[in-house]
């Protein structure tokens, strides 16, 4: 009757520790956190952007934003040098597919019958590159598209 | 125990049981091999292929069957990450579900699985056969885990060892960041030198600096500055005792004598004008506006002494041999008046405390003051006779990449306990991790500790064959000499610009063309009365106040040294290619951004005095090929023809009007 009863409480004793252990460990790894990983992924929340569309805006920033705007809206700095000045893109860009942006982004306005005044960048931006602005674009005219 | 000879029925029983027994565990081993993962996977995919792929595609697809490897014998790795990811470099599985993905963006086209497998840019457990075993999460023993992506870029790093790397973004803003946050100064860092990391040499600082300033610097450097390039060494009021002591008392050499300057004649409002004048502006910035190659101005008057600045802006490389300022060709009025201007109007929010501090002149004090400033480290980046020698303070970050890290050293923190979650602790709180650390406190913003830890994850242990790494070469220091070597040296023309790839990056235009593509009596011009050539651009080449036969000597050795034959044809002015480059001109729409008889856009620069300024080799050069003689230039590459090219050289050569050739 002894034995039984010890190892009866020997059993408990494993499984309450079993079991306490399981508990902590599922309780301490929701509360461990991943600070470095959570400086990307809030930034990435932020701004809601993936990360081809992430390097379709430094992009824009780069090549686009002086004439046409931080957000495309056409008033960069450079935009009341031009004649005509560069349109608005959250209206003129749903007029058109993305493939007919792309195809200014490649070669110039002047490649689709418009103003030569926006110069063409494929020869100096990789295919991937032409594709993350396009993603950008779609970003700007339409922010569900985040 | 009973002897089994005696007892046959016995043996029989035990070999009955072990018969048994070997019968299961075959069976299991058989059954096991049978339903593994990969099988399964394999058979999802085989199914899924018949779906995205017609029957012809499906004829010419290879044969799925069996574990799939790469061994990159070189590295001594083998990958069997392609027994479950086959559709990684096909693309019309671009929208299937994982495992059968496509590799996303064109890496594979550079990178390809023969030649770099998986593991090399993912991490990861590349033998393995199951989800569990190939670490696609943190696992016990495995230390290499697969990198998150938001990480990744550390692996790029790893073989692309030079410190701009254009596809890796956050792993270059980390490297900048190494570079400009001076880590280099007490760690021994691959790809990064001690030389690089300048601060001022304080061997006459005792002339320099007012005492109150010192303390409040000490404390906490950015108390005085927001953006203090100092970080906070958490200093106690001891050691802040002792090191203001010693400071004060560092004499060597003592500033030029200023006793005959008639202070009360100085008029703070010429200096003033000629602060924007000469614009100082370009490297030091006052007030939230201006340069960062020099130290911020905006409270100077709390920091310095007026006989002291005086000096400096007379030589100063007086007490700074390697001063990052040049030699201005002041007047000793005009000086007085600039002292004027920074001593009595930049004064900040604190004022200029006039209390004398006497302290320095205790031995004991300024013993201890010497201690600190060796124990601290300080002579990592403040260069300081008799300290040439001594060990870096940090421990050595070779190999930082693969650092093993114990749970223990997280006690008390609810974080993962990672290495690059116990590096960026360490980088924001260095005393968080370890409480004696004698690493100083920076003032990185999240995102600055985040992609500094990316940059110091690429550094791993392993030695890598040759073949794999890409590197930059390291510019030799260039250091002309005689009389063009001598106004290289005072006007430090080398502090913003590149001559073979060494000097500074302010000026995006390196020197070593320079002769071929700028006329020599435009140069003698611009060096006398440097203008606005791109409107937009804050950074202006300062006016030195040079003499005519010194801008002569300068422009004639680089009219004749800074050459490119390949740039210098004939020219013969042609009217008709003249006109068929303006037609050209305006058909490219070049105006939206260059500026030709006072009309046209901002962005590159005024071409209304090209004619004066340009060299037409050098023009039909450039617009060629914009990209091969500037990367990363916002010139676009138009895909002219070579004739094109002249004749737009024809054009430009002909605009000699300058109207709206702006010399702000």
């Amino acid at each position: 009757m002894t034995r039984f009863l010890r190892t009866l409480s020997a059993l408990l004793i494993v499984a309450v520790v079993a079991a306490s252990g399981a508990a902590c460990r599922k309780e301490s790894e929701a509360l461990y956190a991943d600070p470095l990983i959570n400086v990307f992924t809030e930034r990435a929340r932020d701004e809601g952007l993936t990360r081809e569309q992430t390097d379709g805006k430094r992009l824009f920033a780069r090549y686009c934003a002086t004439c046409h705007g931080d957000a495309g809206q056409g008033d960069g700095q450079n935009a009341y040098n031009l004649d005509p000045e560069p349109p608005d893109f959250s209206e003129s860009l749903k007029l058109h597919q993305p493939s007919y942006w792309r195809r200014i982004i490649e070669g110039g306005s002047a490649a689709v019958g418009r103003s030569p005044q926006c110069p063409p960048w494929g020869r100096m931006l990789a295919s991937s590159d032409l594709d993350a602005l396009v993603g950008y674009l779609q970003v700007l005219t339409n922010p569900s598209a985040r | 125990m009973r002897n089994p000879q005696t007892s046959p029925l016995r043996l029989h029983q035990a070999f009955a049981v072990l018969g048994v027994a070997f019968l299961a565990i075959f069976a299991w081993v058989f059954f096991k091999e049978y339903l593994a993962e990969w099988r399964t996977i394999q058979a999802q995919f085989r199914r899924l292929e018949r779906r995205v792929k017609d029957p012809h595609a499906l004829s010419l697809a290879p044969p799925v069957g069996g574990i799939q490897q790469i061994w990159l014998t070189d590295l001594d790795r083998v990958d069997r990450c392609t027994t479950c990811h086959l559709g990684v470099d096909d693309p019309s599985f671009a929208s299937a579900p994982q495992p059968f993905t496509a590799h996303p963006g064109a890496w594979l086209r550079t990178h390809s699985p023969d030649r770099f497998g998986c593991t090399v840019c993912h991490g990861g457990q590349g033998e393995a056969t199951t989800h569990a075993d190939a670490a696609h999460h943190r696992v016990p023993y495995w230390p290499e885990p697969i990198r998150a992506g938001e990480l990744i870029e550390a692996n790029c790093g790893t073989c692309h060892r030079q410190r701009v790397v254009p596809q890796a973004f956050w792993l270059t803003s980390g490297r900048e960041q190494i570079a400009r946050a001076g880590c280099a100064a007490c760690h021994d860092i691959p790809g990064f030198s001690g030389a690089e990391v300048r601060a001022p040499r304080l061997e006459s600082v005792g002339y320099k600096l007012q005492p109150a300033w010192v303390n409040v610097w000490l404390a906490n450097p950015s108390d005085y500055l927001s953006q203090a390039r100092m970080p906070n060494f958490r200093l106690t009021p001891d050691e802040i005792a002792g090191l203001s002591a010693f400071l004060l008392a560092q004499r060597a050499v003592a500033p030029l004598d200023s006793s005959a300057i008639d202070w009360g004649q100085a008029n703070p409002q010429r200096g003033r004008t000629l602060f924007g004048e000469a614009r100082c502006v370009t490297c030091h910035m006052v007030d939230g506006r201006g340069g960062t190659l020099g130290p911020d101005l905006s409270a100077v008057a709390s920091k310095v002494r007026r006989e002291w600045l005086f000096s400096f802006l007379k030589d100063p490389m007086r007490d700074q041999p390697d001063a990052v300022m040049l030699r201005y060709r002041f007047t000793d009025e005009e000086i007085r008046d600039l002292v004027a201007y920074l001593t009595t109007e930049l004064l900040g929010s604190t004022e200029p405390s006039a209390t004398p501090d006497l302290r320095y002149q205790s031995p004991t004090l300024v013993e201890q003051g010497r201690e600190a400033f060796v124990r601290h480290g300080c002579y990592g980046c403040h260069r300081f006779a008799g300290m040439e020698n001594l060990p870096k303070i940090g421990p050595s970050l070779v190999g930082v990449g693969d650092k093993p890290v114990e749970p223990a050293e997280f006690k008390g923190k609810t974080v993962v306990p990672t290495l690059p979650n116990w590096l960026f602790l360490k980088l924001r709180e260095p005393d968080a991790l370890l409480a004696a650390s004698r690493m100083p406190t920076y003032a990185f913003t999240e995102m600055e500790a985040a992609v500094v830890v990316i940059g110091l994850l690429s550094i791993r242990k392993t030695e890598l064959p040759a073949s794999r790494v890409t590197t930059a070469p390291q510019p030799e220091p260039y250091q002309p000499q005689g009389a063009f070597g001598a106004l290289v040296s005072r006007y430090r023309c080398l502090s913003c610009h590149r001559v073979g790839g060494s000097g500074g990056t302010l000026s995006t235009v390196p020197l070593d063309r320079i002769g071929s593509q700028l006329q020599r009596t435009y140069l003698i011009d611009y060096l006398q009365n440097p203008g606005a050539v791109r409107v937009g651009i804050e950074e202006r080449m300062p006016k030195f106040g040079m003499t005519a036969e010194e801008a002569r000597t300068l422009a004639d050795y680089m009219s004749t040294v800074f050459v490119d034959d390949s740039l210098d044809g004939p020219f013969k002015p042609d009217p008709e290619a003249t006109r068929r480059g303006e037609r050209l001109f305006e058909a490219l729409g070049c105006r939206s951004c260059h500026i030709v008889g006072g009309r046209g856009g901002y962005v590159g620069p005024d071409l209304g005095d090209s004619g004066r300024r340009l060299k037409p080799g050098w023009i039909e050069a450039w617009l060629t090929d914009p990209e091969g003689w500037k990367p990363g230039t916002l010139q676009p590459n138009y895909g002219l023809r070579a004739e094109e090219a002249r004749d737009l050289a024809a054009y430009l050569m002909s605009l000699t009007s300058g109207v709206g050739g702006r010399t702000r």
